[in-house]
């Protein structure tokens, strides 16, 4: 009786093996974004959706990788990084000397300035020196908020951190303008029809890429994402995915 | 600059938002069932007075109680998974349930404790004189006397959890508060998107609380 | 059968038992009696250790525990040789009178359920309540609750039934059924310690009386000793009280 339950045991596992080799051939890679972020990663109607998830799924058909995206609050993306939840992060996240420290990153991919983004009609505020003394809205744990403090050496500008909602409450008068990327805030004040205007020339390029955990396993990860991104841009994919979502290629 | 309230678009979103309903309910659901399992565990250590569980027991009420379910979400999310690697595994939709079953359990263990010690001491005297343990004795005829004094306590911890479930979009659930909040942001209707979940979370627990008053009349149709 | 060997119980600073010592033989039937609050239940409740004894030592049926060095695994294998009645009856709420009887078969005894309800039905039998036996406690009178008491000790396969004050909280009309029931159990020759306030029941049925006093045992002997004949002061003036109490209940009870 023993020996059959044994062998009963070991068919089965023997079964099971076969039966989920298939899922063995293709690696799970899990990207982290906020799907709060348009039109980089947003949701509408339930799909998940914008240039980051075209992006990682042209990467994904490129270097044979099976794409699951991990949705977040933005605050909320370096910690799943650093718990191991997640692969990477496609959030637009900027380069930045303390975050180089932490982690490898990919290359860049969205070449963007920092730009001040106020209610439309207000012509008081167009460079930095002109946030002094105002409420500025940034998004929470964001590169944004660290810039700001940076420049801001005495402060005197009166920083608010947002984890959403910081456009609205420009529009309502809560704050006085809100510190986003240029291409981010122009995709937003187009889509959303409210009243904001684009404040001044952005100050401050910035490099936005994917940052990944310097350990082997996530390197290997990155190096094939890099390749990807090479041959996308090589064939024109790149700049045909920053046009659709963007209207302009940012990539270069 | 007033907007109008957008009654379509909250029509339009009702629908999205309940196909994520079965997974705030089922957080819900699995994270009561566990509490319950927990709480009656953690309740009979501390009334029977066992030793060194009972500290163990008291410390962790004093936690769960004393932290915010919030930062305990994080704590089990993105903090554990550092220091014990194999919580890495472990997702978010799963790591919501422990956060939930852990909190609330520690409020229904003294709910459920004060149960017990409501039920007249001459109960487990009678039960302690045919030659049962203690143990059998809760079993047997303490806790089932008592799960009737707690139901409506724990009825309320239930629904409690239900609103509770929404802290869950901080570590990345994809249920009803996450949908909203996202549809929100793309398309700016906050407003509307909020009013829209809160009416669903109004309908789910109106739903239980008149469930909850039609099982406090049953049991209170004595022995 | 039953040993009592310098049974002493202090609450704080209070002395309620002072070292009694006293058995019991198989069959026999001891009545204790004496003013309120003299340590008679804390005795009786020492016996199965509801109340744990400050100092002393039990022994039941061969089962021997001492105070001192009481596991919780002796205590309750001590409690399996006797089983209790309550003067408040102590039912279990949420059980019938048939599973209040058969609780301690199927639980402590682990004997199959067809079994157990079967026995128990018998005993309910018994003590004239074959129709409550799907009843609850909450559904029957004093009365009825309190031979249910008897008959769920009946059933602990004790070897001996401890009855504290089984009558006092009954109303007068439920008294006789359950000393009915009781003295059924003595004809039976039930080994039984009662403590009583009823005298007539104690002259009756009793082996042997016990009077204690203060946390002592004053006198014992026959029925007819304590009561026609008492030896010590207290016995004699308690003993009087005691029957005169009695003999105008009986003169109105006539009336």
């Amino acid at each position: 009786m023993k020996q059959q339950i044994k062998f009963i045991i070991a068919a089965l596992v023997a079964l099971s093996s076969v039966i989920s080799l298939p899922a063995f051939a293709k690696q799970t890679v899990n990207v982290g974004m906020s799907g709060n972020y348009v039109p980089f990663t947003f949701s509408e109607k339930d799909v998940l959706q914008g240039f980051e998830v075209d992006l990682w799924k042209e990467i994904a058909l490129r270097s044979d990788y099976e794409v699951k995206f991990v949705l977040s609050t933005f605050s909320g993306l370096f910690g799943m990084l650093e718990a191991g939840h997640i692969d990477t992060i496609a959030n637009q996240i900027t380069i930045t000397p303390a975050r180089l420290e932490r982690y490898v990153f990919s290359n860049p991919y969205v070449i963007d300035g920092v730009q001040i983004v106020t209610k439309k009609g207000r012509e008081d505020i167009t460079t930095v020196d002109d946030l002094k003394g105002k409420k500025v809205a940034v998004n929470l744990g964001s590169n944004f908020e660290e810039i700001l403090r940076s420049i801001d050496t005495k402060k005197e500008i009166n920083i608010i951190t947002y984890d959403s909602g910081f456009a609205q409450d420009v529009v309502l008068g809560r704050t006085d303008a809100f510190i986003m990327d240029r291409v981010g805030s122009a995709a937003l004040i187009k889509k959303s029809k409210l009243p904001l205007q684009l404040a001044g020339q952005p100050f401050e390029k910035i490099e936005n890429a994917m940052p990944f955990l310097n350990k082997p396993k996530q390197i290997i990860i990155r190096d094939k994402v890099n390749a990807a991104l090479l041959s996308m841009k090589n064939d024109g994919t790149l700049a045909k995915i920053s046009v659709k979502w963007l209207g302009a290629d940012v990539t270069q | 600059m007033q907007m109008p309230l957008d009654v379509q678009y909250i029509i339009e979103l009702l629908p999205i938002l309940l196909k994520y309903l079965s997974v705030t309910m089922e957080m819900a659901i699995l994270g009561f069932c566990f509490a319950i399992i927990l709480a009656v565990i953690l309740a009979v250590v501390r009334v029977l007075k066992l030793p060194l569980l009972r500290h163990l027991a008291s410390v962790f009420i004093s936690f769960f109680r004393g932290t915010p379910l919030l930062v305990q979400l994080f704590l089990l999310y993105y903090g554990l998974p550092q220091v014990l690697p194999i919580f890495a595994g472990v997702d978010a939709f799963t790591a919501a349930i422990i956060g939930l079953s852990l909190h609330f359990s520690a409020y229904m263990a003294e709910s459920i404790r004060a149960a017990i010690m409501g039920i007249d001491k001459s109960q487990m005297e009678a039960c302690l004189s045919i030659g049962m343990t203690r143990l059998q004795a809760m079993r047997r005829i303490i806790l089932p006397q008592a799960a009737r004094v707690a139901t409506p306590s724990l009825m309320n911890y239930f629904i409690d959890m239900i609103k509770s479930t929404s802290l869950a979009f901080t570590l990345g659930v994809a249920e009803i508060m996450a949908k909203a909040q996202m549809e929100a942001s793309s398309s700016f209707k906050y407003f509307e998107s909020f009013l829209a979940v809160a009416l669903i979370y109004w309908a789910v627990i109106e739903l239980f609380s008149r469930l909850q008053h039609y099982l406090e009349i049953r049991m209170n149709r004595a022995y | 059968m039953i040993k009592v060997q310098n049974l002493s119980k202090k609450f704080a600073d209070n002395t309620v038992l002072n070292g009694i010592n006293f058995d019991v033989a198989h069959g026999e039937i001891v009545v204790i009696i004496g003013p309120s609050g003299t340590g008679k239940s804390t005795l009786l409740r020492c016996l199965n250790f509801l109340e744990t004894p400050s100092s002393g030592v039990i022994e039941i049926a061969g089962v021997r525990v001492d105070s001192e060095t009481a596991t919780a695994a002796q205590i309750t294998s001590l409690r399996k040789k006797s089983s209790f009645v309550f003067q408040n009856y102590s039912l279990f709420a949420n059980k019938t009178a048939l599973q209040n009887v058969a609780e301690s078969l199927l639980t402590v005894w682990k004997e199959p359920k067809s079994a157990a309800l079967k026995h128990a039905e018998t005993i309910l039998q018994q003590v004239g309540l074959s129709e409550k036996i799907h009843q609850y406690p909450s559904q029957l009178s004093g009365g009825q609750q309190q031979r249910v008491g008897i008959a769920r000790a009946m059933a602990a396969k004790g070897e001996v039934i401890l009855f504290d004050e089984p009558t006092s909280s009954l109303d007068p009309e439920w008294v006789d059924e359950v000393l009915a029931v009781m003295k059924q159990l003595a004809v039976q020759k039930q080994t039984m310690i009662i403590v009583t306030h009823e005298m007539q029941f104690a002259r009756e049925v009793a082996n042997r009386v016990i009077f204690m006093e203060g946390g002592n045992i004053v006198e014992q002997g026959t029925p007819q000793q304590i009561f026609e004949h008492p030896q010590q002061q207290r016995t004699k003036e308690f003993v009087a009280r005691a029957t005169k109490q009695s003999l105008t209940a009986l003169d109105s009870a006539m009336l």
